[in-house]
């Protein structure tokens, strides 16, 4: 009796901990560029996550990107865009250096969200002008990957510009990119411990080694902990690599947007 | 030691910890009101700063029209009113009332530029929309944040332990930045 109960224990913890009772939508960063909606193709995908890793190596500003199916429940883009890049910390603390580029798919909008550190390297009509000149022309044609990674040069060209960078150095050949993996480090997250230590507790040990195995240890980008994400057991990327988040960096609204 | 003494001593000691508690706990209040006090302030410097950023852009904005709808006499000069008054504002109603009435004023100024393509298409115009947008949108985000500030504060001073102190601490409530455009609420959607 005792051991089916805390065998069920343990898979509704495994349950919980996989995100399967998540009943509300929720946004968790996977990286710089992060496709919700699915609608980047896998080479501008990857490009842009170059140029993001660039630009924070090179000025140590976060760009992000980040495509929905829809805005929804949030009525305007602007409030969505502004809310996502407090929330995720985009850019580093204190120096408030981060840009994120949300496009809508229902909504047909697009913006770019600046952090506060940016708004003299990316004013607001800059913004539009980037929107206008680089992003839009290949949405319009539905090419929506090809109109994000012409957004991030747009963006990561004035940020290399305010840090008297060559702009060009951002564009790094793919070849090179791989050895720079080496940024990813071990780490533990926090998430899958404390479930060991609970089944230590119920199952006494029985459970220890095999859920050792199934994730406690691997790749993160970078940071360490963060396995609770927002609130309670939703947050510890169970199994693969996990992205580490951001710096923390914080928005005022300043940026701009446009319908395509 | 005789039983006088001792309860004397004891005595002694209840009063010093009381006071001592007393001290540390009042301390702890007030410090937690004035930091709250204080983010309200920095919240509204940020309203103001944007406030006063929107002014500023009118006269190009004005100067722009005027060079393609000089005709649209009404409009620019309701504009040209409207950025007057918020100017001579002083408090916070009186600012989100001035905020309001340039508000109504540029919304007419749209729809009248509606019917001159060639304004709409020239690229100063388009920087300054776009840069009143953004005076608007950041206007949007820094109220909803000082409202926040400015619920937590009114909350503290009424109720305990705030209440105790707020009085003599010359802590009255602050006033909401109420402007016209919708509320912002944050939906439920976990980030």
């Amino acid at each position: 009796m005792n051991r089916r109960f805390s065998l069920l224990v343990v898979l509704l913890l495994l349950l919980l901990q996989a995100g399967f009772v998540e009943a509300q939508i929720s946004y968790k960063p996977t990286g710089f560029v992060n496709d919700f909606a699915g609608v980047i193709d896998p080479d501008s995908a990857r490009m842009m996550e170059q140029i993001a890793q660039a630009i924070e190596e090179k000025t140590g500003a976060q760009v992000a990107v980040v495509t929905v199916d829809s805005i929804a429940p949030y009525a305007t883009i602007e409030d969505f865009s502004v809310d996502l890049a407090q929330s995720w910390g985009i850019g580093r603390k204190g120096k408030d250096d981060g840009v994120l580029i949300v496009l809508a798919m229902k909504e047909r909008k697009v913006r770019i969200e600046v952090g506060y550190g940016l708004e003299g390297a990316i004013p607001d009509s800059v913004a539009g002008r980037i929107l206008d000149e680089q992003i839009l022309p290949a949405l319009r044609q539905q090419k929506w990957g090809t109109g994000l990674l012409q957004g991030m040069i747009g963006v990561g060209t004035r940020i290399a510009q305010e840090h008297g960078i060559d702009p060009r150095e951002l564009m790094i050949p793919a070849s090179q990119i791989s050895s720079r993996s080496s940024r990813t480090q071990e780490g533990i997250d926090l998430g899958p411990l404390i479930f060991i230590l609970i089944f230590l507790f119920i199952g006494g040990g029985r459970f220890f080694w095999p859920l050792l195995f199934l994730g406690a240890f691997h790749p993160r980008r970078g940071r360490f902990g963060g396995g609770f994400g927002s609130g309670g057991f939703g947050g510890g990327g169970f199994g693969g690599g996990s992205f580490g988040g951001f710096g923390g960096g914080s928005f005022g609204g300043g940026g701009s947007s446009r319908g395509f | 030691m005789d039983k006088r003494k001792t309860n004397l001593l004891i005595g002694l000691a209840i009063l010093i910890l009381v006071f001592g508690g007393y001290g540390i706990f009042s301390v702890s209040v007030k410090n937690d009101l004035v930091r709250l006090d204080e983010s309200v302030s920095a919240a509204w410097s940020e309203i103001d700063n944007q406030l006063k950023r929107r002014a500023d852009l009118i006269p190009n904005l004005v100067a722009t029209v005027k060079g393609y709808a000089s005709h649209e006499e009404e409009v620019l000069t309701r504009i040209a009113d409207a950025r007057s008054r918020l100017a001579g504002a002083r408090t916070v109603e009186e600012k989100a009332e001035g905020y309001n009435e340039l508000q109504s004023a540029l919304s007419r100024l749209l729809v009248v530029v509606e019917n001159y393509p060639a304004l709409k298409a020239n690229e100063n115009f388009t920087r300054l929309m776009d840069e009143l947008a953004g005076t608007e949108n950041r206007i949007a985000v820094a109220r909803k944040r000082y409202n926040d500030y400015v619920r937590e504060f009114n909350t503290r001073i009424r109720t305990f332990p705030g209440s105790l102190f707020a009085g003599s601490m010359g802590f009255s409530p602050r006033p909401y930045f109420e402007i016209d455009s919708a509320s912002r609420e944050a939906p439920q959607v976990k980030f």
